[in-house]
């Protein structure tokens, strides 16, 4: 991959040169395309990550393109990995891009995780966020977990064994209630948060923990928190939404 | 006796604090405290059954007792959106 696009990445001392060419080998697994995979994709494309997958099997609708910073009026009613991949393509022509047109299942995500160096999070529901949580502990691949709601949005980077699980941290599911309000900039900035997390992950550096940042109050708070001795999938290898 | 729960994310906003001192008896379960922060403070009616809740970092279930000295935290459910 040609560095010079890098030049001023690669003097931030947390990254440096070994960090930067550590990148282009990697490869990452993006599941869902909406509001948090949309940004995050964009900025692991810039920053030189080698390959990343792009699952996702909705369509682009025109309610969607307030929170993103990729997809347009054009677009609208094309599948979201569809033009991701293209749009992409055309920021870093040396990072391999794809868009896979699924919607991810208990039966189909070990085939579509199996290669991957960690996994992200762009997902918009709780069920398939713990089967991500269930088949990257049960195959030992980091992940990054995002959500938003409102203002709010929590991160937390998980290296099985290392790290708490998903499911460490949340015995139960909250009930899904009619819409989710997001405000417009808020998937992009827990996005860019979402992929900082990612690159330590990569890196081996050490992660933040849990993270909760109300983009509106401008209130951040990072907890390190324990891996539940208790917790049925880390610790007892109970897998259940796989 | 009495003690300390950290409050985290919109439970700050909520209740315009930090930090509260809560009123338990010795071997109260973090659901006994959950009930009696919710009924100083209503408006988190809706998180009862999903209010996330660490006590000594670790975060824990409902069943967990409390003793002198631990230290517990409140923080709002995992968020779904994407």
């Amino acid at each position: 991959m040609n560095f010079e696009r890098f030049q001023r990445q690669i003097i931030v001392p947390e990254l440096g040169e070994e960090g930067q060419q550590l990148l282009p080998k990697k490869h990452i697994v993006i599941i869902g395309g909406g509001g948090l995979g949309s940004n995050s994709s964009n900025i692991l494309t810039r920053i030189g990550i080698g390959s990343i997958d792009i699952v996702d099997d909705d369509l682009v609708e025109l309610p969607n393109l307030y929170r993103t910073s990729i997809f347009n009026e054009e677009d609208v009613g094309r599948p979201k990995c569809q033009i991701l991949e293209e749009k992409l393509q055309k920021i870093n022509s040396e990072v391999r891009i794809r868009g896979i047109k699924k919607r991810v299942t208990k039966e189909n995500i070990h085939s579509i995780v199996k290669n991957a160096d960690i996994i992200l999070d762009g997902t918009d529901n709780m069920q398939t966020r713990f089967l991500i949580n269930d088949i990257s502990i049960k195959h030992n691949i980091p992940w990054v977990y995002a959500g938003v709601y409102s203002t709010v949005g929590m991160i937390m980077g998980i290296h099985p064994k290392h790290t708490p699980c998903l499911k460490c941290i949340s015995q139960s599911i909250p009930e899904k209630t009619g819409e989710i309000p997001i405000l417009g900039n808020l998937p992009l900035t827990i996005a860019s948060i979402e992929c900082t997390e990612a690159m330590k992950l990569l890196l081996g550096k050490q992660l933040s923990g849990f993270i909760i940042y109300d983009v509106w109050n401008q209130s951040f708070e990072q907890m390190n928190i324990k891996r539940n001795p208790r917790c049925s999938c880390c610790q007892r290898g109970i897998f259940e939404f796989l | 006796m009495k003690i300390k729960v950290k409050l985290i994310g919109r439970y700050k906003d909520i209740t315009g604090k930090t930090e509260l001192e809560l009123k338990i008896e010795k071997g109260d379960t973090i659901w006994h405290v959950v009930d009696v922060f919710i009924k100083q403070y209503p408006k988190i009616e809706k998180d009862k059954k999903f209010i996330m809740v660490s006590k000594n970092n670790t975060y824990t279930t409902p069943d967990a007792k409390i003793e002198n000295g631990d230290e517990i935290t409140f923080s709002p459910p995992v968020v779904s959106g994407g």
